[in-house]
C-alpha cells in the first residue's frame, strides 16, 4: 500500500518571489517550488522570513510542499531554502546512493537547527542519467528519508542522446522507466513518472492524450507525476485514482469472491474473468488506495 | 557520439584476406572500415587473412575511413598480434563476457603497442555484446579499459538465438537494445547497432531496411552501426546523421534561447512547443552532430 | 527424460475430483497438482492429504506431475507431498536464492528419505513481485536443480504486487518479462514466458487464443507453457511440436553446414536462404527438441493405451 497520496507534483517557477494564486488553487497534492529557476543570487539572499512565508503561503493550499534543489548548488540551497512547514526535497539527477547520504545527513542538521522534527524531512529523488538508472535499486534503499524515485524524462531524453522529437510508437524509455519503477517497488518506496514520451513537452496537452499518458503511467505502477504544467493537475488527480466505476466494479468483486468463499469456492466467474485470492485482493488495495485519495482531495476543500 | 566527437555511422565490414573486396570497401567511404578475422573469412582462408592484414590496413589508395580489424573471439591472441601496427585505430571484439578477458586483451596490445611504435594506451576497443553473459555485464565492461570507445549490440537476434515475437520483433532485443545504450551513455562511450527486425538477416539488408533500422536506432541513442555490404554505407549514414528539419528547428530553439537567456527566462516557447534548458540542450547536441556528419562527409570528398 | 518436454502444462485444482478424475485425459505433457491460489485457505489441510493418492491418476496419461506449494506453508505442503513421482516444485512469489535453498534442502532430505534418486526433483521458482524481479539472477543462479524459469509478466499475482490493473492497450510489463529473461539466460537456465500479445482478453479458455499463442512461443523459441484450462492444451501441445516440414529442412542443414566445415568454409545459400553457423546451431537446437517431443509423444501414447486397456 503507497504511504502518500501524490498523485500531481506542481512545479512551481521561483524566479518572482510569490506564487501566484492560480497555482494555489489549483489542487495539486503536491508542490514544488522550483529552486533551479530562481537566480542564484536570490537564493543565496533568501532569509527565514521570505522562504518561511513562501512556504507558509504553499502550505496554505492544502498541499505537500517541497523544494527542487539544482544539482550544483544543493548545499547553499539546502541552507536558503529548509525551514519548517516543508515536507520535503527534490533532489534533480541523482546517480549516487551517497548522493542521498550526504543529502540526509545536511537535512539532519537542519531539522535540528531550525526546530523540524528529526527524520521528518522526505527525499524524492530523480533518475535522469543513464549511472543514476544504473545505481537506481542502491539509490532507492540508500536512506529511509526517500520516499519516490521519480523519472526525469526531459534528462534521460539529453543523458541518452534520444531524440525529442519522440515519433516512436513505442516509447524508447519504457524499460528504462520499468527498471526504475520496479526497483522503487522493490525497494518498498513509490515511483512517479509519466509512462508515455508526453512529460517532455510543456505546452498544455490535449486532454484525450494526457489522460492517456496518465492511465499508462499508473498501469505500469506509477502513483503520481510531476506536472510541468497546471492543466496536468486534475487529470493527474483523476487518473492516479481509481474511478467511480471502478470503485463500483471493485465492490462488485469483492463482494462476489467472499460469498463465494463462503459456499467453499476458490474462485468466482465474473465477467468472463475468474476471481481468485490475488484478483480479490488486488480490490481490496485498489479500493483502498481510493478511499486514501478520496480522504486527500476532501482535505482540499476544507 | 563519443566525448571526442568522431563520427563512426557506417562500420563497413570487409573479410581480410580479399583484396579485391577491401578495395571496393574503401570506395564507398563508410566512416569506419572493418578488416574482418571473423564471419566474413572462411576458416580455410584465415591464415591468409592474417598473413596480409597489415597491408590491407595501411593500404593505397583512398583514406577517408578509419580502419578498424574484428578479431574472431575464438583465435583473438593471434589475431590481435597481426592486426597491431601504427595505421589500425582500434579492434572491434565480438563476444566478450568478463571484465578480466578485457583486461587481458588491454595488456597484450600494450605489449603490442610498445613494440610495434603505437602510440601506448592509443589502440581503441569496441566491444559487440553477443550473449547474454556479455549484455548483462555490459556496464562493467564498458568500464573494463579506457580503450573501450564503444559498446554495440551487434545481431543478437542471431547469436542468441532470438525468435520475433507477434508485434515482428527478435524477442528480448529492444531491452537489450536498451541495456546497451544506458550502459555506454553511462560512461560516455559510443552505443553502435541498429533497431533490425523480422525479416532482417545479419548485417546485411537492403537499403531502406537499413535506413530505417538505423534511424530507428539513432533516435534510442545510437550513433552507428555494423553493416556487411557496401550498398549499407550511405543509408547507415543517412540514417544516423540527423534529419535537416530537426536540425533547423533545433537552431531556431538555439537562437530563442539565446535570446531568452538575456531576459532570464528558463521556459520559451518556440512554434508552439515549449523547451527548457535541457531541451535546448539536447538540441545542442543534435546541431553539433550534424555540424561533425557534415565536416566528416565533406573531409570525404577531398581524399 | 521425461521431464523435459513440457510443451503444455496443465493446472489443476486438487481438491476438484472432477477435474482430477479428467486430468489424465487432457493430453497434457505436465500436470501441476496445485496446493496454492486454486485452494481455499480452508481446504488447505485436506488438499495436502490427497496429493499422495492423486499422483499415479493423473499420471495415467504419461503427464509429468509436478506439485505447486504454498511459500508460506512450504515445509508442511512438501512433507505431504513429495513422494515418487513428484518431478518438479513449483515455487510461487520467489523472492530470493535463501527461499529457493530452503526447498532445495528439505527436497534432498525427503528424496533420501523416500526412495527417490537424490537431486532429480526440479524447482521452478515463480517470479510474482517486483522483489522477484530485483532478485532474477540470484534465484536463477541459487540451485541446480533450478533448470527452466519464467519471467514475471502478466500474472495476476503480479498485478497485485505492482497493485495495477491487468489487460491495459499496451505493454505493462516490459521491464518484468526482459529482466528475468536475460538472468535467467545468463544463468544458464531455460528461459521461458508469454509475450506481450496485443488485445489480449483475458479469457482462460479461448482455444483459439491457444493457437496463436502456440505459433508465438514457437516462432520466439520458447518451449513451454502453463495454462488453467483444458481448452488450451491441444493447440499448445501441437503447435509447439516441430512440424515435419521444419525437421527436414532442420536435417538439410545441418549436413550442408557440415559439409561446408570439411571444405573449411562457412557459409551457403541454399534456396534463397542463408545456411551458415547461426542457422546451424538453430537447426541442431530444433532436431532435438523435435526428438524430445517424439519420445514424449510415444511415451503418453503406450501410457494412454495401457490406461485405456485398463479401464476396458
Amino acid at each position: 500500500m503507497p504511504r502518500f497520496v501524490r498523485r500531481s507534483l506542481l512545479l512551481v517557477d521561483m524566479s518572482a518571489m510569490s506564487i501566484p494564486g492560480q497555482i494555489l488553487s489549483a489542487g495539486c497534492d503536491v508542490l514544488i517550488l522550483n529552486l533551479e529557476t530562481a537566480p542564484r543570487q536570490w537564493r543565496s539572499a533568501l532569509n527565514k522570513s521570505e522562504m518561511s512565508s513562501i512556504i507558509a503561503t504553499a502550505t496554505k493550499s492544502a498541499a505537500e510542499v517541497f523544494i527542487r534543489v539544482q544539482r550544483d548548488t544543493v548545499d547553499m540551497d539546502l541552507e536558503a531554502a529548509v525551514w519548517p512547514g516543508l515536507t520535503g526535497i527534490f533532489l534533480p539527477e541523482v546517480e549516487h546512493a551517497e548522493q542521498i547520504q550526504e543529502v540526509s545527513r545536511h537535512l539532519a542538521d537542519l531539522e535540528h537547527r531550525r526546530d523540524i522534527r528529526g527524520g521528518a524531512l522526505q527525499i524524492d529523488a530523480e533518475i535522469g542519467t543513464a549511472a543514476g538508472v544504473w545505481n537506481s535499486l542502491d539509490i532507492a534503499q540508500s536512506s529511509p528519508r526517500l520516499a519516490a524515485l521519480s523519472v526525469g524524462e526531459t534528462s534521460l531524453y539529453r543523458d541518452l542522446q534520444l531524440d525529442i522529437e519522440a515519433h516512436l510508437d513505442k516509447d524508447p524509455l519504457r524499460f528504462v522507466k520499468g527498471q526504475i519503477m520496479v526497483n522503487a517497488r522493490a525497494a518498498g518506496i513509490q515511483a512517479q513518472g509519466m509512462s508515455y514520451p508526453l512529460s517532455i513537452t510543456l505546452e498544455e496537452a490535449d486532454e484525450p492524450r494526457l489522460r492517456q499518458a496518465v492511465r499508462r503511467a499508473r498501469d505500469m505502477g506509477f502513483k503520481g507525476a510531476i506536472c510541468p504544467h497546471i492543466s496536468w493537475v486534475k487529470i493527474c488527480n483523476e487518473g492516479f485514482r481509481p474511478s467511480d466505476e471502478e470503485i463500483a466494479y471493485y465492490r462488485k468483486v469483492r463482494e462476489l469472491f467472499a460469498d463465494g468463499v463462503r459456499r467453499g469456492l476458490a474462485s468466482v466467474p465474473f465477467e468472463g474473468k475468474m476471481i481468485d485470492v490475488p484478483v480479490d485482493r488486488r480490490a481490496q488495495a485498489f479500493l483502498e488506495w481510493g478511499e486514501l485519495c478520496t480522504r486527500r482531495d476532501a482535505e482540499k476543500t476544507n | 557520439m563519443t566525448d571526442n566527437s568522431t563520427v563512426r555511422r557506417s562500420w563497413l565490414i570487409v573479410p581480410a584476406h580479399d583484396a579485391e573486396a577491401v578495395e571496393r570497401a574503401r570506395e564507398y567511404q563508410p566512416d569506419v572500415l572493418v578488416l574482418d578475422l571473423e564471419y566474413t573469412v572462411p576458416p580455410k582462408h584465415k591464415e591468409a587473412a592474417r598473413a596480409v592484414l597489415r597491408g590491407a590496413i595501411a593500404g593505397r589508395a583512398r583514406r577517408s575511413s578509419e580502419v578498424f580489424v574484428r578479431v574472431d573471439w575464438k583465435t583473438r591472441w593471434c589475431d590481435i598480434e597481426a592486426a597491431i601496427c601504427p595505421e589500425l585505430k582500434g579492434l572491434v571484439v565480438p563476444g566478450p563476457e568478463f571484465t578480466e578477458e578485457i583486461e587481458e586483451l588491454d595488456k597484450l596490445i600494450g605489449d603490442l603497442e610498445r613494440k610495434r611504435g603505437v602510440t601506448p594506451g592509443s589502440m581503441e576497443l569496441a566491444l559487440i555484446l553477443e550473449s547474454p553473459r556479455g549484455f548483462w555485464n555490459a556496464l562493467a565492461l564498458a568500464e573494463a579499459s579506457h580503450r573501450v570507445t564503444a559498446l554495440g549490440i551487434g545481431r543478437a537476434d542471431l547469436t542468441m538465438n532470438l525468435g520475433p515475437d507477434p508485434e515482428g520483433e527478435f524477442r528480448l532485443y529492444p531491452y537489450l537494445m536498451s541495456r546497451t545504450v544506458t550502459a555506454a551513455r553511462a560512461h560516455n562511450i559510443q552505443a553502435i547497432g541498429a533497431h533490425w527486425v523480422q525479416g532482417s538477416r545479419g548485417g546485411i539488408d537492403n537499403p531502406k531496411h537499413t535506413f530505417e533500422a538505423a534511424r530507428r536506432a539513432w533516435r534510442m541513442g545510437f550513433t552507428g552501426c555494423l553493416c556487411a555490404k557496401p550498398e549499407q554505407v550511405i543509408p547507415m549514414n543517412n540514417g544516423f546523421t540527423p534529419p535537416k528539419d530537426e536540425v533547423k528547428k533545433a537552431k531556431r530553439v538555439l537562437a530563442a534561447f539565446q535570446q531568452g537567456k538575456q531576459t532570464g527566462q528558463v521556459w520559451l516557447e518556440v512554434d508552439g512547443r515549449y523547451y527548457d534548458t535541457a531541451k535546448a540542450n539536447r538540441c545542442q547536441g543534435m546541431v553539433l552532430l550534424a555540424q561533425a556528419c557534415a565536416q566528416r562527409d565533406e573531409n570525404k570528398k577531398t581524399r | 527424460m521425461n521431464s523435459m518436454v513440457n510443451r503444455c502444462v496443465l493446472f489443476v485444482p486438487i481438491n476438484n475430483p472432477r477435474f482430477v478424475e479428467k486430468a489424465w485425459t487432457r493430453g497434457a505433457d505436465a500436470i501441476i497438482l496445485d496446493l496454492e491460489d486454486s485452494v481455499p485457505m480452508s481446504e488447505k489441510q485436506k488438499a495436502r492429504g490427497l496429493v499422495r493418492e492423486t499422483i499415479a491418476k493423473v499420471a495415467k496419461g504419461g503427464a509429468s506431475v509436478f506439485v505447486r506449494i504454498n511459500k508460506e506453508f512450504a515445509e508442511a505442503d512438501l512433507r505431504a507431498a513429495i513422494w515418487p513421482g513428484i518431478s518438479r516444485v513449483i515455487l510461487p512469489k520467489a523472492e530470493s536464492a535463501d527461499e529457493v535453498r530452503f526447498v532445495a534442502n528439505l527436497l534432498t532430505e525427503l528424496e533420501k528419505e523416500r526412495g527417490i534418486p537424490v537431486g532429480t526433483i526440479e524447482i521452478y521458482p515463480l517470479l510474482e513481485s517486483a522483489l522477484g524481479v530485483v532478485n532474477s539472477y540470484s534465484i536463477a543462479t541459487s540451485s541446480p536443480r533450478i533448470k527452466v524459469m519464467a519471467d514475471a509478466g502478466g500474472g495476476y499475482d503480479t498485478a497485485l504486487d505492482l497493485e495495477i490493473e491487468m489487460f491495459a492497450d499496451f505493454d505493462q510489463y516490459a521491464y518484468m518479462r526482459e529482466l528475468p529473461c536475460l538472468a535467467q539466460m545468463t544463468a544458464g537456465v531455460e528461459a521461458v514466458g508469454a509475450p506481450y500479445i496485443p488485445g489480449t482478453s483475458g479469457r482462460v479458455n479461448q482455444a483459439d487464443e491457444g493457437l496463436a499463442l502456440a505459433k508465438s512461443l514457437h516462432d520466439m523459441g520458447i518451449h513451454q507453457a502453463i495454462v488453467l484450462h483444458p481448452a488450451l492444451v491441444e493447440p499448445l501441445v501441437t503447435g509447439l511440436t516441430p512440424k515435419p516440414k521444419e525437421v527436414k529442412w532442420a536435417e538439410k542443414v545441418m549436413d550442408i553446414y557440415e559439409a561446408l566445415e570439411q571444405k573449411g568454409e562457412n557459409i551457403a545459400e541454399v534456396d534463397g536462404k542463408i545456411v551458415d553457423i547461426y542457422e546451424y546451431r538453430r537447426a541442431r537446437e530444433l532436431l532435438q527438441w523435435a526428438e524430445a517431443c517424439a519420445a514424449k509423444d510415444r511415451y503418453k501414447m503406450r501410457a494412454v493405451t495401457e490406461a485405456q486397456s485398463e479401464v476396458a
